[in-house]
């Protein structure tokens, strides 16, 4: 109970200050969005119709800090996130929920790839210690892991898509292709996606593999392992539900919270690739002073890692009986 | 176990000193044995030569470089040349001096991100860790906030309205944002080492807090805060890239990220300026390398199960010779186990280590042998080498010798062969059912599986079969579908055995089952497996340190003393006349309350060190009796009156050496 | 969901996958794809009076009244109006509104839209993004006639009226409750082009087939990708994907041109990027100084080595060659060239002695000066790094800022800076309107109040008058010698120093498709983000046969 309780509180803490820094930061910030409106149509909108645009968005009301708190909690709380500045006249959540799915088709199915493969090739080096598997790929995914991710897909363009030819350059699909629900589109995606998938797993996978690989190799010391092993059980049944099973508990955690930086890490792979998801929409909301986008962004963000952590509380629970109880 | 926390699950299993052994866990692991263990470290040594030569550029660009790096003074777009060594920019600049003038740049944020990161990581981490209470709490609170907060986007914010993002605010940023992950694991590091026996002598001597955190606490993480330092240092250094990249630092500024920023808008890669896209990368990649595999390889080294130890020609026989050495004489079928010349060692980084030398002893069907003598006396492993369950963590290998299993060869049997007697024939019984049983599982999943690798029972017989030995061991069945955590200590440990008679096999090795138990739990225990051996008519190999414990049950008596025998014989004779100074010594000692780890009083001093075993008779330095001779020559087994012993007192008395033969 | 499993699916079916790659459109229909990198993806908004997507609807769907062409000072071309006439001093501009005009949803198009519109702007200002009704008194119909008064003389505003407001329905308008918010996604307009689809990713025209320029659009489609980046417009460009690009390609004969022998460019100068320099600077508002920074910048080496001699180098009378030479007093032009040895001189006429290698004042302030810009426009970095050098190598120290536009356009707005490297001027169909707001002290603020234009802060009312004079009258003659003196005002006090000409970014392949502006026939402005002159270009643009 005291357990749950300090989750709670954890939750209740977190939510809270990723709520206020959100408010704070734009506050703090030098300009103000009438400026980033005015410097985003060049010069070419007069004072007046500046002035009159400014009233229409509501960013020259000059409320105090602590007021403007307190409405900007009612407002999250009720899920109003406002217009957004940088798609301007549509709502913050429509462009948020129509970005949303491309991010997490690309990005949150490559880290659940990376984790997945990540894991599997730790628990193979670490089952097999000192074999070729275990000689060749964590240190060769643990330098992967240290290039600068960028990099490494701008170098695949201009290998893969310019030079070969193999894969498209950068977009979500053709510009040609109809947008639905049709085999055409889905393989135009799919294409679109593998060179950003790959860069991903190539620069996401090393971290996995070397935990997994490392808490393989310390379960492997444990007593119920040698138990198993002298029990005559067969080998992958011990690899399995005997080392493998308890090696990923740890991981979890850091594979939930992987999944809630998705946004994050999607980034600088929608900059490189032109991939039309919310990564990229975030860095547009900063250059903006796009606060409304900005916030609703960066809550999702936070809450996302949250929600993720706690379906990793729940997976664990379920994967460890031990924590069911002592709760 | 606590439950996992988000930091839990972060932190690699075996990152707390508490799972190393003991000579890891004593804070002289500083200095000295860190830099020792970096140069015999590959990976370490090829990070470090990586970093060295980066901190050579940064720290003399004008000596290395032909150019000012800034100089637009050559024609736009050479390729490679002597001239150019990655040939020039879009404006006429050398890519060459560029690189090596922006090294500086990534180093100085990369030690200075890593230095404030673990700097905060330290003074948060070591504080909760070691002050506990409301500390704690509220610094591992805001440790698992900063953890989730999405660091990467809050730096785009911030570099974004921060005029000229320059190299201050990206240390400051990343610095203060980067330390909670390092703080975690400094925390359940410095939370191990508080019960510490050499920090209670610190708080009893009345040292200071900061004294002790300082001279006591921090030396013994080096490893750990130098590993936090490298993490901190390699995302530094790929976010400032990263952050540069996208046009977040100030394009002005000399540096990698810069040039790739440069690069990058002015398509350097499809107009002929491959070099200065790919070599900036390359340096960040290298760079990061050199931190990532300085990390890997501190991990190894601060986690010493990670390191991989073999077992290398050093004058210890391999097993195809052992084999050969030994004489093929045709097993004694009144025997279920024969064990002739075993010897076992373990690889260390000073040398293979002989944990058991030389050992040979039989086993009737149905006898009760108990095998006793102080801890890290080669006991166990020789136990779990008969078994054929040596590997991590005892990571030894059977260098010679023989064991006949009911007449076959165990040491030379092949895994698929060996498995198909495992728990069939013999099973083990281990010392603490606590952590031989797996914790995720339920007892009746753990029957079931071995059950299913050697028979072809249905479900239901599974678990008649699974019920029918709990109540061997007077263990309701309800239990049966219990995890391992909800049964009492005692429980569990009957349940183990339960496990081990599944097919009432003919040998049961036990390792000290009884030990996790208090006395009244071990004697009931004992008496159990004593009627259970009675009844089902196994043999049982019996490992303890509590030789009075075991003399009321077993048949006959091994002592080990510094991975020898040194005695053995029937249980009652070696009672009544115990020949060995050593057995002597055991049976004066001291009866353990407890368990493990006490001194026998018995004997003054302490086992000798296996890497480097006396030159002569081995309990030497700690006999009574001591001569002369004892120092100056390895002493044989005797046989005296039946029993074998170890000791020139009863040289005369001894009528051969059956032990002995086929040894050099 | 259903994507997450589909793509899980088929990352496994790389192989088969990989095999389709298409490009253009299908035979039988042409299309042309535009890469044009706006740094957004499509709101699929098309407000002709949101600033920040009415370059996407305004040429294609919605359609100005005469057509004015900035590349031929300002040659009109009547469009939605059949003609136009000045009168009442140039205070009365009456035009005459084209008959058998339909909008796109087949109802007619009619003068009671034109004044509609104006209606529209004036009731809400809002919309009113070049403040047309600042100068207009009133706009009436009789019959097909539509009459605008204006308060003053305002023979400028033509431009805006005519060619810069896009006409809108009445029957559609009327209805919308907010203007200002409305998001118009299905625009209905008279122009060539309707707009057929729109995903984040990609805007898909589809010619109106019932123009009221018989036998127009030749073009059936027209693809607007968003491009986020500048790398992947490029790549889009050198592939041959796009065959109309508007961006800066750094390096475009190797990156663009080299790849095919269809790949051509042309990129006509239309607006100076210049060094601000706040007048309001104690040190900066000594001529001397303004005058020493003029000579001392090598113009030609910023348009070399930053600018890849794309943007040609500027002259200092803000004039912009060759696009409006006939303009150009050439003796003028050449008063303030690259001269360092004279820059050094004029400090130390004016009594600025130099120490360790930087000119102070009489009472010995440094000549050390921040110049700020843009750090996302890469080229203009580049460029400032070299005013930089340029300005060292005379005495003056002058330390480059970069900042995020949002900070960099604060300050400027604000007039807090010293120097800003900026292109921020309107360009317009004479040099008139580059002038106006690089002087006009009218438009411009006091320090810390945000200035629509004038962001230097000059301020003489002999060139104020110049300006307003300049406003009333419609003779050819007239207007070049107010010019001619604006540009001596220019030369003389520096308010501002041009350093390159900016550019129209303008790419073309001509594989399949001609019509294309060139040089020698530039009847419009050619980079997609202009408008309405994209659609003007569309409906030039023909299919290979």
């Amino acid at each position: 109970m005291r357990f749950v309780l300090r989750r709670l509180g954890f939750f209740v803490v977190t939510l809270w200050a990723a709520v206020t820094l959100n408010f704070l930061i734009p506050r703090l910030m030098p300009g103000n969005a009438a400026i980033a409106m005015m410097a985003r149509y060049k010069g070419h909108v007069n004072p007046q119709a500046l002035h009159a645009i400014q009233i229409a968005f509501g960013v020259n009301n000059h409320q105090s800090l602590v007021s403007a708190y307190f409405a900007y909690l009612g407002n999250i709380a009720r899920g109003h996130f406002g217009i957004s500045l940088t798609f301007f006249p549509d709502t913050v959540a429509h462009q948020v929920l129509q970005a949303l799915p491309w991010t997490l088709a690309l990005v949150g199915v490559t880290t659940v790839m990376a984790f997945v493969l990540g894991t599997l090739i730790g628990l193979v080096s670490g089952w097999r210690r000192g074999s070729v598997v275990d000689g060749a790929l964590p240190p060769l995914f643990v330098i992967t892991s240290a290039f600068p991710y960028f990099w490494l897909a701008l170098l695949s363009i201009w290998l893969f898509s310019i030079k070969l030819g193999w894969f498209p350059e950068s977009g979500g699909y053709e510009v040609t292709t109809t947008v639905g629900w049709n085999w055409t589109f889905i393989t135009d995606a799919v294409n679109h996606s593998i060179l950003p998938a790959l860069t991903i797993i190539v620069t996401a996978i090393g971290g996995w593999i070397l935990t997994m690989r490392n808490n393989m190799i310390t379960v492997l010391t444990e007593d119920y392992v040698r138990m198993a092993r002298a029990k005559g059980l067969k080998p992958w049944r011990i690899m399995w539900t005997y080392a493998g099973r308890n090696a990923i508990l740890p991981n979890l955690v850091g594979f939930a919270m992987s999944l809630g930086f998705v946004v994050g890490g999607a980034i600088l792979v929608e900059f490189v690739f032109n991939y039309p998801g919310v990564g990229w929409m975030f860095l547009q909301s900063v250059e903006n002073q796009d606060y409304a986008l900005m916030q609703a962004l960066f809550l999702m963000i936070t809450v996302t890692v949250l929600l993720a952590i706690l379906a990793a509380d729940v997976a664990t629970a379920i994967l460890d009986p031990r924590t069911r109880e002592r709760g | 176990m606590s439950l996992p926390s988000v930091a839990d699950s972060v932190e690699p299993v075996g990152a707390t000193v508490g799972s190393g052994p003991p000579e890891e866990a004593t804070k002289r692991s500083a200095g000295a044995d860190l830099w020792r263990a970096i140069a015999r470290n590959r990976k370490a040594l090829v990070g470090l030569c990586i970093l060295l030569f980066f901190v050579v550029l940064a720290a003399i660009p004008g000596q290395i470089a032909p150019d000012d790096p800034r100089a637009k003074i050559y024609p736009r777009g050479l390729g490679p040349s002597v001239h150019h060594l990655f040939g020039t920019t879009a404006y006429g600049e050398d890519v060459f001096s560029q690189l090596v003038y922006g090294t500086r740049q990534s180093i100085l944020i990369a030690f200075a991100v890593g230095g404030l990161a673990t700097l905060i990581a330290v003074l948060v981490g070591v504080s909760a860790g070691y002050l506990g209470g409301t500390t704690d709490g509220v610094l591992s609170l805001i440790t698992d906030v900063i953890l989730v907060i999405p660091i990467f986007p809050l730096i785009i914010v911030i570099a974004a309205y921060e005029r000229n993002a320059g190299f201050l605010t990206l240390v400051v940023v990343l610095g203060v944002l980067g330390w909670s992950y390092g703080a975690r694991q400094l925390r359940s590091q410095t939370l191990s080492l508080r019960r510490r026996d050499f920090l209670e002598a610190a708080r009893v001597r009345g040292e200071r807090r900061s004294y002790v955190i300082v001279r006591e606490i921090l030396p013994t993480m080096t490893s750990l805060i130098l590993a936090s330092f490298l993490g901190a240092a390699l995302y530094a250094v790929l976010f400032a890239a990263g952050l540069q990249f996208i046009g977040l630092g100030n394009p002005n500024s000399q540096s990698w990220g810069t040039m790739l920023y440069w690069a990058e808008n002015n398509e350097a890669l499809g107009a002929g300026m491959p070099y200065w896209a790919i070599m900036p990368g390359v340096c960040v990649a290298l760079l990061g390398a050199a931190f990532a595999l300085l990390n890997y390889a501190f991990d190894e080294i601060s986690s010493p199960a990670l390191r991989l130890r073999k077992l290398e020609n050093t004058g210890v026989d391999t097993e195809r010779e052992a084999k050969a050495a030994v004489p093929a004489r045709p097993p004694d079928p009144k025997n279920i186990l024969e064990v002739r010349n075993l010897s076992v060692a373990y690889a260390s980084e000073h040398g293979p280590v002989v944990a058991v030398d030389d050992v040979s002893f039989d086993l009737g069907r149905s006898e009760f042998l108990g095998v006793v003598g102080e801890s890290a006396c080669g006991k166990s492993t020789l136990v779990y080498a008969v078994a054929r369950l040596l590997g991590a963590p005892l990571a030894g290998e059977i260098t010679r010798g023989q064991v006949l299993f009911k007449g076959r060869d165990m040491v030379t049997l092949a895994d698929r062969e060996l498995r198909h007697i495992r728990w069939r024939d013999y099973s083990v019984v281990m010392q603490s059912a606590m952590n031989a049983l797996n914790p995720v599982l339920t007892v009746a999943a753990q029957m079931r599986d071995a059950c299913e690798a050697h028979s072809t029972m249905t479900r239901r017989e599974i678990e008649a079969r699974s019920k029918e030995v709990l109540r061997l061991v007077s263990i309701d069945p309800v239990h049966l579908y219990s995890y391992p955590h909800q049964l009492s200590g005692g429980m569990r440990q009957r349940a183990m055995i339960a496990m081990a008679l599944l097919f009432t096999p003919e040998l049961i090795i036990m390792d000290e089952p009884t030990s996790a138990l208090d006395v009244v739990g071990q004697r009931s225990l004992m008496v159990q497996i004593k009627e259970l051996q009675e009844r089902l008519g196994f043999a049982v190999i019996f490992v303890t340190h509590d030789m009075s414990l075991v003399s009321h049950f077993s048949d006959r008596l091994l002592v080990m003393y510094a991975a020898q025998v040194a005695e053995l014989g029937r249980t009652r004779q070696l009672f009544d006349r115990p020949l060995h100074p050593y057995t002597q010594g055991l049976l004066e000692a001291f009866p353990s309350i407890h368990g493990a780890k006490e001194r026998l009083l018995g004997i003054p001093g302490s086992p000798p060190d296996l890497l480097h075993p006396p030159s002569g008779c081995r309990f030497a330095p700690r006999c009574p009796h001591v001569m002369d001779r004892c120092r100056a020559e390895p002493q044989r087994l005797l046989e005296v009156d039946g029993e074998l012993v170890r000791c020139l007192l009863h040289e005369q008395a001894a009528a051969s050496v059956p032990a002995k033969e086929g040894v050099a | 969901m259903k994507r997450l499993l589909v793509l899980l699916l088929a990352v496994g079916l790389t192989a088969a996958a990989c095999g389709g790659n298409k490009s253009g459109g299908s035979a039988g229909s042409s299309a042309v794809t535009i890469s044009n990198e706006q740094g957004t993806t499509w709101t699929c908004g098309f407000n002709p009076f949101n600033a920040s997507v009415s370059f996407l609807s305004f040429g294609t769907e919605y359609e100005e009244l005469t057509y004015v062409d900035g590349l031929k000072s300002g040659k009109t071309t009547p469009w939605l109006a059949s003609s136009y006439a000045w009168g009442n001093g140039n205070k009365t501009l009456t035009f005459t509104i084209r008959k058998g005009v339909k909008w796109s949803d087949g109802k007619p198009f009619s003068a009671a839209d034109v004044v509609y519109t104006f209606q529209l702007l004036k009731k809400y200002p809002a919309l009113d993004l070049n403040a047309n009704w600042s100068v207009l008194k009133s706009v009436t119909q009789n019959g097909d006639k539509v009459a605008f008064q204006f308060k003053t003389p305002a023979v400028p505003y033509f431009y805006y009226i005519a060619d810069q407001t896009p006409i809108v329905a009445k029957h559609i308008w009327s209805s919308i409750k907010n203007p200002t918010t409305y998001k118009d996604d299905h625009p209905t307009g008279t122009g060539p082009y309707t707009m057929s689809s729109c995903s984040p990713q990609v805007i898909k025209y589809k010619k109106n087939p019932s123009y009221w320029q018989s036998g127009k659009p030749a073009i059936d489609t027209v693809y607007y990708p968003a491009f986020t980046s500048n790398d992947p417009a490029n790549q889009q460009l050198a592939s041959g994907k796009a065959q109309w690009g508007s961006q800066f390609i750094p390096n475009i004969n190797k990156f663009y041109a080299s790849k095919s022998p269809d790949n051509h460019y042309w990129f006509p100068p239309v607006v100076n990027v210049a060094v601000y320099i706040n007048q309001k600077d104690p040190v900066l508002s000594n001529l001397a100084v303004r005058k020493a920074m003029a000579y001392g910048i090598d113009r030609s080496k910023v348009s070399q080595v930053g600018e890849y001699g794309y943007e040609p180098a500027s002259n200092q009378t803000g004039i912009v060659t060759p696009t409006f030479s006939d303009w150009l007093d050439h003796g003028l032009a050449k008063q303030v060239g690259y001269n360092p040895a004279k820059a050094e001189q004029i400090v130390q006429q004016a009594g600025f002695k130099k120490s360790n290698g930087i000119y102070q004042t009489p009472d010995g302030k440094p000549l050390s000066f921040t110049m700020i810009n843009i750090g996302g426009y890469s080229d203009w970095v580049a460029s400032a790094q070299i005013v930089a050098e340029n300005l060292k190598a005379i005495g003056i120290k002058v330390t480059a800022e970069n900042l995020s536009s949002q900070t960099y356009d604060n300050d400027v707005y604000n007039g807090h800076y010293q120097l800003a490297y900026d292109g921020n001027q309107t360009a317009g169909p004479t040099p008139y309107y580059e002038l106006r707001s690089l002087l006009y002290s009218k438009g411009s603020a006091p320090i810390g109040k945000t200035a629509g234009s004038d962001w230097e802060r000059y301020s003489n009312p002999a060139t104020d008058k110049l300006i307003e004079d300049y406003a009333a009258t419609a003779d050819k003659a007239q207007q070049h010698a107010i010019v001619t003196k604006l540009e001596q005002a220019m030369v003389d006090e520096i308010p501002v120093i041009p350093v390159t000409e900016g550019v129209d970014w303008y790419q073309y392949n001509t594989g399949s498709l001609s019509g294309w502006v060139t040089q020698g026939d530039p009847f419009a402005r050619p980079a997609a983000y202009v408008n309405p002159d994209w659609g003007v270009m569309l409906l030039h643009l023909k299919p290979k046969a």
